[in-house]
C-alpha cells in the first residue's frame, strides 16, 4: 500500500521550504543555484504525486518539461557564474548588484 | 572667344579667391601675398567679364535683349516650381558686372595699401572676394530666387565687413544695425517674390513650369495675364526691399553707421555696388513697374521716395563734420536720384548715374580713406585743412571727383544728373516738382562737397596737426558739437594701433603709397571721361555734329525697349528747353560752389568756419533725430517685447518643461528603491508577489 497523497505533498512542501531558505539565506551563488534545483524538484514531486492520485498523466508530462528546462537553466546559469567568476573572482550573490540604476 | 559656362566662371573666381585666402591666407600667404591673390582673382573675374561682354556686343541687337544664358544646372524642381541655377548676361547685367568687377578690382588693389599692418589682413580679403562673388550672383542671376540669394549674400558680407573691426563696440553695433534694417527690407522683398510666384501659378496655364525667371515673369505680366492690382502690390513690395538695400527713406538709417567699416568697404559696398542693387532690381523688373502705371510709365512712389531721400540726405550732409559721414549721406542722396530716375521710367539715365556715381563716389571714398591713412585715422574735418600741401595726389583726384559729383561739365556727374533732371521735368506736372527737388538737391550736393573739399584740402586746420586729439583747451575755438560721439568714434581699435605701430602716429600728414594713389588716379580719370564717353546727350551731338553719342542708351535699348516707353533721351523736349534745363543744372552746381567758397573758402580764417549759422543748427546736426525717433518708436518697444518674450520663455515655457522633468525624476526616485540590484531582494519580491497572488486565489475567489 503506497502512502497517501498528503505525505507526498508534505514532503514536497518541506523540500520547497528548505530550497527557499537556501535561496534567501546563502550568499554563495552555487548554493543558491542548488537550492533552486531543490525547489524545482519538490514541485516535481508534488506533480507526480497528484498525477498518480488523479490517475492522469498530465502531471508527469509537465515534470518532463520541468526537468528539461532545469537542465537548460543549469547549463546557462553555470556558464554565467563561470564568466562572472572569471571577471570578479567572486561567487557572492551580493556582488551581483551592478544592474541597479 | 568663348567657352562653356563662361558666366559661371566669372562668379566662381572670386569665390575661389575667398576659399584660397580662407584656407591658406593667414598661415602661408600673409600680408602682401593674401592681397595679391585676392586682386588676382578679382582681376581674373574682370577679364572674363570683359570677354563675356565682348561676346555679347558681337551679337545682333535683337538677340542682345535676350542675352547670353548660362544654364548651369537644374536647381530646385518641385512640381511646377522649376528653378534653374541659371545666369543671364544681357546689356543691363553687362553694365553691372563691368562696374562691379572693374571698380571692385581697383578697390582690392587700394585695400592692399589701406589694410597694411592689420592683423586680420587676409580675412579682410576673404570677405572682399566673397562680396564680389555674391554681388555677381546678384546681377547675373536669371531668376528672382537667384537674385534673392545674391541679395542676402551681399547683405551678409556687408555685415561682416562693417563689423570688421569688431573690438570697437560702435563697429559691432553698426554691423548689427545694418543687418537688422536690411532684414526689414528683405522681408518685403521676400513677400514680393512669394506673391509673384502665386501670381504666376494663377496666370500660367495649369501644368506649365514656373521658372520665376525675369524673362518669364516679364512676358506673363506684359501679356496682361496678371491683374493690375497684383502687379502694383508686387511692385510696392519689391520697392520695399529696394529701400532696405539701397538705403532709402524710411530704411536709410543703416548706411551712415556702416561707415564704421574700413574705408575700401565703404567705397566698394556702401557706395559703388551693393547699395545700387535696389536700382538694378527695379530696372531688371521694369516691365512690372511700367505695367502698373501704364499711362505715365515708371512708378510714382519710387520717384517720390527717391526725390525725398535725395533732398533729405543732402540736407543732413550739409553740416556733418565726419568726412565719411558726409560721403555716406551723399551716397544716400545720389541713390535717391537714381530712384527718381527709375521712378519716372528713365531707366537708362538711372543706370547711367549708377555707373558714373560708382566712379566718382568710389574715388571720393578712397580719397577720404587716403586722408585718414595719412592723418592717423582722423575723420573730423575740423581737424583737417591745407592738406593739398601734404597730399598732392590725393588732393587732385579728390578735387576731380568733387567736381564730378557736383555736376559741373564736362565731368561724369553732370551728364547723368542732368539727364535724370530732364527726364523728371518731362514727366507730367508732378515731374516739375520732382525736378525742382532734384535741382535744389543738386545745389546742396555741390555745396556740401565743396565745403568738405575746402575744409580738408585748403586753408589751415582749426586744431593744428600734432596736437592732442579731442580738443586742446588752449585752442581758442570751442564748438559745442566738439564732443559729439561721431567726431570721436573712429580712432580707437585695432587699425589705429596697427598704424601707430608702423610709425605714423601723430606728426604731419603724409601722402599714401603708390598702389593707393594709382587707384585714385584711375577712378579720377574714369570720373572725367565716364560721362561723355558713355552718355553724351544726343540732342547736342545732333545739333553740333560732335562725334559723341549716348553709348549707354544704344547699348541698353534692347533691355528697356518695349511698348511705347523706351526711356528715350528726353525726346519730348525742344532743344531750347533742353538747353535751359542744362543751364539750370549748371547754375545750381556753380551756385553751390560759390556758396561753399564764400563760407568755407581759403580766405576764411579757420576759427570762423564752424561758427557759421548752418553748422550750429541742431536739427540738421542731429540728422533730424530720425535715429532717436526710431529708437523710441521701434527699438525701445522691441526691447520691451523681447523682455516679455524672455520672461514668458523663462517662466512659462521652461516651467512646463522643467515640471515634466521633475515629475519623471520624482517617480524615478520612488521606484529606484525597488531596484537595489541585489538578487535576494528580487527573490523576496517574487515570494511576496506569489504569496499575495496565492492568498487572492485561495481566500478571495
Amino acid at each position: 500500500m503506497t502512502p497517501a497523497l498528503p505525505y507526498y505533498l508534505t514532503l514536497s512542501a518541506i523540500l520547497f521550504a528548505v530550497g527557499m531558505m537556501g535561496v534567501f539565506t546563502r550568499r554563495n551563488v552555487l548554493i543558491v543555484f542548488m537550492s533552486i534545483e531543490l525547489m524545482l524538484n519538490s514541485v516535481n514531486l508534488a506533480f507526480v504525486a497528484i498525477s498518480r492520485h488523479l490517475n492522469a498523466v498530465n502531471g508527469q508530462a509537465i515534470v518532463m518539461f520541468v526537468m528539461a528546462v532545469a537542465a537548460a537553466e543549469v547549463a546557462v546559469g553555470l556558464a554565467i557564474i563561470i564568466a562572472w567568476f572569471r571577471n570578479r573572482e567572486s561567487v557572492d550573490v551580493d556582488d551581483l548588484s551592478l544592474l541597479k540604476w | 572667344m568663348t567657352f562653356p559656362h563662361l558666366l559661371f566662371f566669372i562668379i566662381l573666381l572670386p569665390f575661389l579667391g575667398a576659399l584660397v585666402n580662407a584656407f591658406w591666407g593667414k598661415r602661408y600667404l600673409r600680408e602682401p601675398n593674401a592681397g595679391r591673390v585676392a586682386v588676382l582673382f578679382a582681376a581674373g573675374s574682370f577679364a572674363l567679364s570683359v570677354l563675356a561682354v565682348m561676346n555679347l556686343a558681337q551679337m545682333p541687337a535683337a538677340q542682345r535683349g535676350v542675352g547670353i544664358v548660362d544654364r548651369v544646372y537644374p536647381w530646385i524642381y518641385m512640381g511646377r516650381f522649376q528653378i534653374d541655377f541659371s545666369l543671364t548676361l544681357d546689356p543691363l547685367s553687362a553694365v553691372m558686372i563691368l562696374v562691379v568687377t572693374g571698380v571692385g578690382t581697383l578697390i582690392h588693389i587700394y585695400a592692399m595699401g589701406y589694410m597694411h599692418g592689420d592683423p586680420l589682413y587676409s580675412r579682410f580679403f576673404v570677405y572682399l572676394n566673397l562680396f564680389l562673388g555674391s554681388m555677381l550672383v546678384l546681377v547675373l542671376g536669371s531668376n528672382f530666387i537667384l537674385l534673392y540669394v545674391g541679395w542676402e549674400l551681399v547683405g551678409a558680407c556687408s555685415y561682416l565687413l562693417i563689423g570688421f573691426w569688431f573690438e570697437r563696440v560702435s563697429a559691432a553695433k553698426a554691423g548689427m544695425k545694418a543687418f537688422v534694417v536690411n532684414r526689414v527690407g528683405d522681408y518685403g522683398f521676400a513677400i514680393g517674390i512669394f506673391l509673384t510666384f502665386v501670381a504666376m501659378t494663377m496666370a500660367l496655364p495649369p501644368g506649365a513650369p514656373i521658372e520665376m525667371s525675369f524673362r518669364q515673369v516679364s512676358e506673363v505680366v506684359a501679356a496682361g495675364a496678371v491683374p493690375m492690382i497684383t502687379v502694383m502690390i508686387i511692385c510696392l513690395l519689391l520697392f520695399w526691399g529696394a529701400t532696405g538695400k539701397s538705403a532709402q527713406i524710411p530704411l536709410y538709417v543703416w548706411l551712415a553707421d556702416a561707415m564704421e567699416g574700413p574705408t575700401p568697404v565703404s567705397a566698394l559696398i556702401h557706395a559703388a555696388t551693393m547699395v545700387t542693387a535696389g536700382i538694378y532690381m527695379i530696372a531688371r523688373t521694369h516691365v512690372l513697374f511700367d505695367y502698373a502705371t501704364p499711362t505715365i510709365g515708371g512708378f510714382p512712389v519710387v520717384a517720390l521716395i527717391g526725390a525725398l531721400t535725395a533732398i533729405f540726405a543732402a540736407s543732413i550732409a550739409l553740416v556733418q563734420y565726419d568726412i565719411k559721414r558726409v560721403l555716406a549721406y551723399s551716397t544716400i542722396s545720389q541713390l535717391g536720384y537714381m530712384f527718381l530716375a527709375v521712378g519716372v521710367g528713365a531707366y537708362v539715365a538711372g543706370i547711367f548715374h549708377l555707373v558714373t556715381h560708382a566712379f566718382f563716389k568710389a574715388c571720393l571714398f578712397l580719397g577720404a580713406g587716403s586722408v585718414m591713412h595719412g592723418l592717423h585715422n582722423e575723420v573730423d574735418m575740423r581737424k583737417m585743412g591745407g592738406l593739398k600741401r601734404y597730399m598732392p595726389k590725393t588732393h587732385i583726384t579728390f578735387a576731380i571727383a568733387t567736381v564730378a559729383i557736383a555736376g559741373i561739365p564736362p565731368l561724369a556727374g553732370f551728364f547723368s544728373k542732368d539727364q535724370i533732371l530732364a527726364h523728371a521735368f518731362e514727366h507730367g506736372t508732378s515731374g516739375k516738382i520732382l525736378w525742382g527737388i532734384g535741382l535744389v538737391t543738386a545745389f546742396m550736393t555741390s555745396f556740401y562737397m565743396f565745403r568738405m573739399y575746402f575744409r580738408v584740402f585748403w586753408g589751415e586746420p582749426e586744431i593744428a596737426y600734432g596736437q592732442a586729439q579731442g580738443g586742446d583747451p588752449t585752442v581758442p575755438h570751442q564748438n559745442p558739437a566738439d564732443h559729439s560721439p561721431d567726431a570721436e568714434g573712429h580712432d580707437v581699435g585695432r587699425h589705429s594701433e596697427a598704424v601707430q605701430a608702423h610709425g605714423h602716429g601723430g606728426g604731419l600728414p603724409h601722402e599714401s603709397p603708390g598702389n593707393m594713389t594709382g587707384v585714385l588716379w584711375a577712378l579720377a580719370i574714369l570720373s572725367v571721361v565716364g560721362g561723355f564717353l558713355l552718355g553724351f546727350p544726343e540732342f547736342i551731338s545732333h545739333a553740333t555734329g560732335l562725334p559723341f553719342g549716348h553709348l549707354l542708351e544704344g547699348w541698353l535699348v534692347p533691355v528697356f525697349h518695349h511698348g511705347g516707353q523706351t526711356g528715350h533721351e528726353a525726346g519730348h523736349l525742344s532743344l531750347a528747353v533742353e538747353l535751359l534745363l542744362m543751364g539750370a543744372s549748371i547754375a545750381a552746381a556753380l551756385l553751390g560752389l560759390a556758396a561753399a567758397w564764400a563760407l568755407y573758402g581759403p580766405a576764411k580764417a579757420p576759427q570762423f568756419r564752424s561758427a557759421q549759422g548752418l553748422e550750429r543748427t541742431g536739427f540738421l546736426q542731429g540728422k533730424y533725430y530720425i535715429d532717436e525717433l526710431y529708437n523710441a518708436v521701434i527699438v525701445r518697444p522691441g526691447y520691451v517685447l523681447a523682455r516679455i518674450s524672455d520672461g514668458f520663455d523663462r517662466y512659462v515655457v521652461d516651467m512646463i518643461v522643467n515640471l515634466t522633468a521633475f515629475f519623471v525624476a520624482f517617480w524615478g526616485e520612488v521606484f529606484r528603491f525597488f531596484q537595489s540590484g541585489y538578487l535576494r531582494w528580487y527573490a523576496w519580491g517574487m515570494l511576496g508577489g506569489a504569496t499575495i497572488l496565492l492568498a487572492w486565489f485561495v481566500f478571495l475567489s
